[in-house]
């Protein structure tokens, strides 16, 4: 056996030696998996994965090595039934190959600690610049230097890519408002996620000018539908005077306050898209209402007010003219948040767009079918009213129905907060209405479920259910007149039968 | 020591069970693990073809095959779900079921009933966890990130989240049997170390469960309360904190790695010694490496939160990470020392123990590379990372699972597979395997991050390979599906012991009678000894001197003998 054993080393050293080769061959390949080195840090991490590579392959080939060399000259002879020699263990050869596993990651963990530290420590004179990941977009905002302000103009500028210049070191600041993004730039070797209630950092410094469309900008963490296609890019360029250049050229025309307006919201600094639809800025909020032609509904709004004047106060205190059909949800938007000049350029923006946008009148048409819409409901009413005379339950079905039209119409928005199956509504803000009149019944104690729910309605502070927000704005006869709210109830009241007799 | 004769093989013919035992409520825990391992493959099946739609999604670069980004992210959620809680984790309790009495020389497991109750936990919560699918989207993937999982997500996540927690229920519960089952089933004078290697890595499994699975309760429960209770756990908006989510997930997360893959080490112990007709490498260490396995494994979790964790704890976590490679790397090396010098046959349960070896040191290998911290960063969540744990879960678990049915299925069908359709299966398997998840490295080292259904155009040649390589492997499992519904009928009969293995389920029929052993059987201090014509002439020599140790119409393969020179029988044994 000792024979034996002593012959089958040799097969081991060639193995071994072989490895080793393999392992600084294959090492040499490290350039050809990874993208261009575009940053310092780049650079130390494709050293390190170097010596990863070269340790990996050279144990990769040691087990595929033994393997094949098992498979070959071990192969049991076809007529041969008998047992191979049983070797029970080798606690010399144990020891070796627990100790040696353990020496290698010994040395990676040190080389490591170094990458790292030396990757996460603070450069001398990092600009700073601050970063937004929101479902599905980057955007990117920097200081304006005192030098390129304009007096009362704005000290910040928000861009959708992310501009930087060779060697000057870049920390990132870090927030997202939604769910949590992860920022990668593959050719910087850099990774940080974005966590709701928290700012986090990274820093790299670029070395590389960037290619045409610059180097890709990728979201990592899965943020939902949008994921793959949340992307944006770093643009290096040469030198200060190149991104200076740019920056200057990036900033709004003194001369230009629509062009400063449009920026303003364009860079996502504001949350108006949540709400407001703009098609000219590709907005589709479905709370608030259009802003599609805005400086001239607002011109007509309110007698005695410019467009000008409306819409700066509709912005500064949007309480004082609720348009009718929409909540009253807007919050007031002080000097802090949106300076003087800042508003004037939104304005001097809506009032570009009037003069662009003379022909087209594609709100218009939108408001005419809604009031279409409503007055088809009235209509219903009127002749609900008139045929409710007979059958008792067609009525109640005829309104039940009349209501579930008005709910799905666009005259309230009770989607944007409710759930709501049978609508297809899935807010989250406020508490589901599914199964509403049957829990309406056992609310408040005295209260029929139509009682509560009118109340709810027209008065919602009174009662707002534990874990939820006092949100609801009050709906108005305005709003929701008496009939409508009828309608409304009864569409609640027949989910219920239905739900019953099922 | 003496060299130990391959154990005879016997034809002692087994009963298989009627149709109808698998359908209805069983305490035979054989039963009830032919039940586990039979749902598992109903699920591999479905979260198959949830592969498939993700690669047929992949082989462009834009939206196409799936309705929405939701949908692609549904898609791929419940694929993850699936194949960890629906196929790999019950595929392992199943094997572990019917395995673990049988090596112990037990009648059964030592809670028949709650053994029983946990396996019927598994159908209710799989088929929840299907519908789910209908009842809202699942944007969050498997691993359900908060907020995206609590403020976004549509209501199927709720549902899944109930499923899994049924789910975990059920595999405490079974893991609460094992351990006491090893403990206290054992025959007396069967110590711990006179147990087979699969016995023992089902221990460390088992242990795993018990201590980690209620993390993943409370973590499930947390989640379930911010989407129905108002809660804010996870609402940073609120006072909430995302990284609890992560933090408690991966507590339970990252050794359920284990709990998959320590199942799979252990037939691959068994598989390769029978297959080469050699013992063992260093069987002590091999036992010890699986409990420093599991162990090492509940301290390396925060490794998934690297681009997440405060900066400064990322450095004692990447510590922990890399040295779980230590007791890993042990068992590699004493399976290479165990076909060493070996006799290989070449079947088909032995060619799926090579590829395992061949494939999960790939995954070892990138294992180390992600924890080198400075190179995660890079790498994290991008299709590197896709790649390692399938090199791991596929190239090891679930080759292990194929290894697994063709050395056993003899035993519980009483019918051979095809060796020439299980050869055909391992080739076309391995290859493909190979060819769809090794190029994920390089998608990922060059840059594109996983889980999108939308990537750079620059990688569609990359995806294409992937794709085609991973439509092939869809279709290989279809030959191991045949192969199996094939031979129940027509395969050839199998004796008690086809492979002339050494552990105890071998030595009695196949299928074996419900108690498993017609006498009980007397217990060596090899674990690896059963059934030797030395050990039966051993025992004839006891017999002559002390009088008959057991009545004899159960054969000596039961019997014991020493395998060092003179180790007595251990008291309690014979009468």
């Amino acid at each position: 056996m000792n024979a034996e054993n002593s012959s089958s080393y040799i097969p081991i050293v060639v193995i071994l030696v072989i490895s080793v080769i393999f392992g600084v061959v294959i090492s040499s390949f490290t350039p050809q998996v990874f993208p261009t080195q575009a940053s310092a840090e780049a650079e130390q991490v494709d050293n390190l994965f170097r010596v990863l590579l070269g340790i990996g392959g050279a144990i990769f080939f040691l087990v595929q090595g033994a393997l094949v060399w098992s498979i070959v000259a071990y192969r049991a002879k076809p007529d041969d039934d008998s047992d191979a020699p049983h070797i029970h263990g080798n606690t010399t050869l144990e020891i070796v190959w627990t100790a040696i596993p353990a020496v290698i990651v010994f040395v990676l963990a040190v080389l490591s600690f170094q990458v790292w530290t030396s990757i996460r420590e603070e450069k001398a004179n990092e600009q700073i610049v601050e970063v937004v990941g929101q479902r599905f977009n980057w955007s990117f905002t920097y200081a304006i230097p005192e030098a390129m302000r304009v007096p009362d103009g704005p000290t910040s500028i928000t861009v959708p890519e992310l501009h930087v210049y060779l060697n000057r070191p870049v920390k990132l600041e870090m927030t997202t408002p939604d769910v949590i993004h992860s920022f990668w730039v593959p050719a910087m070797r850099v990774k940080q996620d974005l966590l709701p209630g928290r700012t986090t950092e990274v820093r790299f410094t670029p070395v590389e000018l960037s290619p045409d469309g610059g180097f890709p900008v990728v979201c990592a963490e899965l943020c939902g539908g949008g994921h793959g296609g949340m992307r944006s890019a770093v643009i290096v360029h040469e030198d200060e005077a190149a991104f200076n250049a740019w920056l200057e050229n990036a900033l709004p025309e003194s001369g230009d306050p629509a062009g400063a307006g449009r920026q303003l919201l364009e860079s996502g600094a504001l949350p108006c898209a949540g709400c407001h639809t703009l098609d000219e800025l590709g907005w589709t909020g479905q709370v608030g209402p259009p802003l599609n032609d805005v400086f001239d509904t607002a011109a007509r709004r309110v007698p005695g007010l410019t467009a000008e004047e409306y819409i700066m106060q509709s912005i500064r205190e949007p309480g004082a003219f609720v348009v009718e059909g929409f909540p009253p949800a807007m919050p007031p938007f002080t000097e802090d948040q949106i300076s003087q000049q800042d508003l004037s350029n939104i304005v001097a923006f809506f009032r570009s767009l009037s003069a662009d946008a003379d022909d087209t009148s594609v709100s218009d048409e939108a408001a005419d079918v809604d009031a279409d819409e409503t007055a088809d409901i009235e209509a219903g009413d009127e002749a609900a009213d008139e045929a409710g005379v007979g059958d008792d339950e067609s009525a109640d079905a005829d309104l039940a129905a009349q209501g579930r039209e008005f709910l799905l119409s666009s005259a309230v928005q009770c989607a944007a907060c409710h759930t709501q199956d049978d609508l297809g509504w899935n807010g989250r803000v406020g508490p589901p209405l599914n199964g509403i009149y049957d829990t309406a019944a056992t609310r408040v104690e005295g209260l029929s479920a139509e009682e509560y729910i009118r109340q709810s309605i027209r008065e919602p502070s009174a009662f707002v259910v534990e874990g939820f927000p006092p949100a609801m704005p009050p709906h108005t006869e305005a709003m929701v007149s008496e009939e409508q709210l009828d309608a409304i109830i009864a569409y609640f009241r027949s989910q219920s039968e239905e739900a019953a007799s099922e | 020591m003496a060299t130990i004769t391959a154990p005879l093989d016997r034809p002692l013919e087994g009963k298989r069970p009627h149709i109808n035992e698998y359908l209805r409520w069983s305490v035979d825990h054989k039963i009830i693990g032919v039940q586990y391992m039979v749902t598992a493959l109903f699920f591999f099946i479905v979260g198959g073809a949830l592969a498939m739609m993700i690669r047929a999604e992949l082989l462009t670069p834009a939206l196409d095959v799936a309705a929405s980004g939701q949908q692609f992210n549904t898609i791929f959620s419940m694929h993850g779900t699936i194949m960890i809680f629906g196929w790999i984790i019950p595929m392992m309790a199943g094997f572990g079921n019917y395995f673990v009495p049988l090596q112990l020389g037990a009648k059964d497991m030592a809670f028949p009933w709650l053994n029983a109750f946990a396996f019927w936990l598994i159908p209710p919560a799989g088929m929840l966890l299907i519908l789910s699918w209908f009842i809202g989207p699942i944007e969050a993937g498997w691993t359900a990130y908060p907020p995206l999982s609590t403020l976004f997500s549509g209501d199927g996540q709720t549902l899944a989240a109930l499923s899994l927690h049924l789910l975990g229920i059920s595999s405490i519960l079974g893991a609460i049997n094992f351990i006491v089952t090893i403990k206290n089933m054992r025959p007396p004078g069967m110590g711990y170390f006179q147990m087979p290697l699969f016995t023992w890595t089902i221990l460390a499994t088992a242990l795993i469960i018990v201590l980690a699975t209620p993390f993943l309760a409370g973590a499930l429960t947390l989640l379930i309360l911010d989407r129905i209770g108002g809660t804010k756990f996870f609402d940073a908006a609120n006072g909430g904190d995302v990284l609890l989510w992560q933090n408690v997930f991966w507590f339970y997360s990252h050794p359920a790695v284990y709990i998959m893959v320590l199942p799979g080490m252990g037939i691959l112990s068994e598989v390769l010694a029978v297959h080469s007709r050699k013992s063992i490498f260093g069987y002590k260490l091999v036992a010890l490496s699986s409990l420093g396995i599991a162990l090492i494994g509940f301290t390396v979790w925060a490794h998934h939160m690297f681009t997440s964790l405060t900066p400064e704890l990322r450095i004692p976590f990447m510590i922990t990470s890399m040295i779980i490679a230590v007791p890993t790397g042990i068992k590699v090396f004493s399976w290479l020392a165990t076909i060493w010098m070996g006799k290989i046959r070449f079947t088909a349960a032995m060619l799926f123990g090579l590829g395992f070896l061949s494939m999960f040191v790939i995954g070892g290998i990138s294992g180390v590379m992600l924890a080198t911290l400075p190179f995660d960063i890079h790498v994290h969540d991008t299709y590197f990372v896709v790649s390692h744990l399938h090199f791991v879960l596929f190239g090891g678990a679930v080759f292990a699972i194929y290894a697994g049915i063709y050395h056993w299925f003899p035993k519980v069908t009483g019918r051979m597979l095809d060796e020439r359709l299980g050869r055909l299966h391992f080739f076309i398997t391995y290859v493909s395997f190979f060819l769809t998840f090794f190029p994920m490295n390089f998608a990922g080292m060059l840059g594109m991050p996983r889980r999108v259904a939308v990537y750079d155009p620059k990688f569609q040649t990359l995806n294409v390979i992937i794709s085609i390589a991973g439509f092939v492997l869809g279709v290989s499992t279809f030959i191991l599906f045949y192969n199996m519904f094939d031979s129940l009928r027509h395969g050839k009969k199998a004796s008690a012991n086809p492979w002339r293995a050494l552990t105890l389920e071998w030595a009695t029929s196949s299928p074996p009678p419900s108690t498993n052993f017609i006498e009980d059987p007397v217990p060596m201090s090899d674990p690896y000894g059963y059934g030797t014509t030395e050990a039966e002439a051993y025992l004839y020599g006891q017999e002559q001197q002390f009088g008959p140790l057991k009545p004899a119409h159960f054969e000596a393969a039961l019997l014991a003998a020493a395998s060092d020179d003179s180790d007595p029988l251990p008291e309690g044994a014979g009468d």
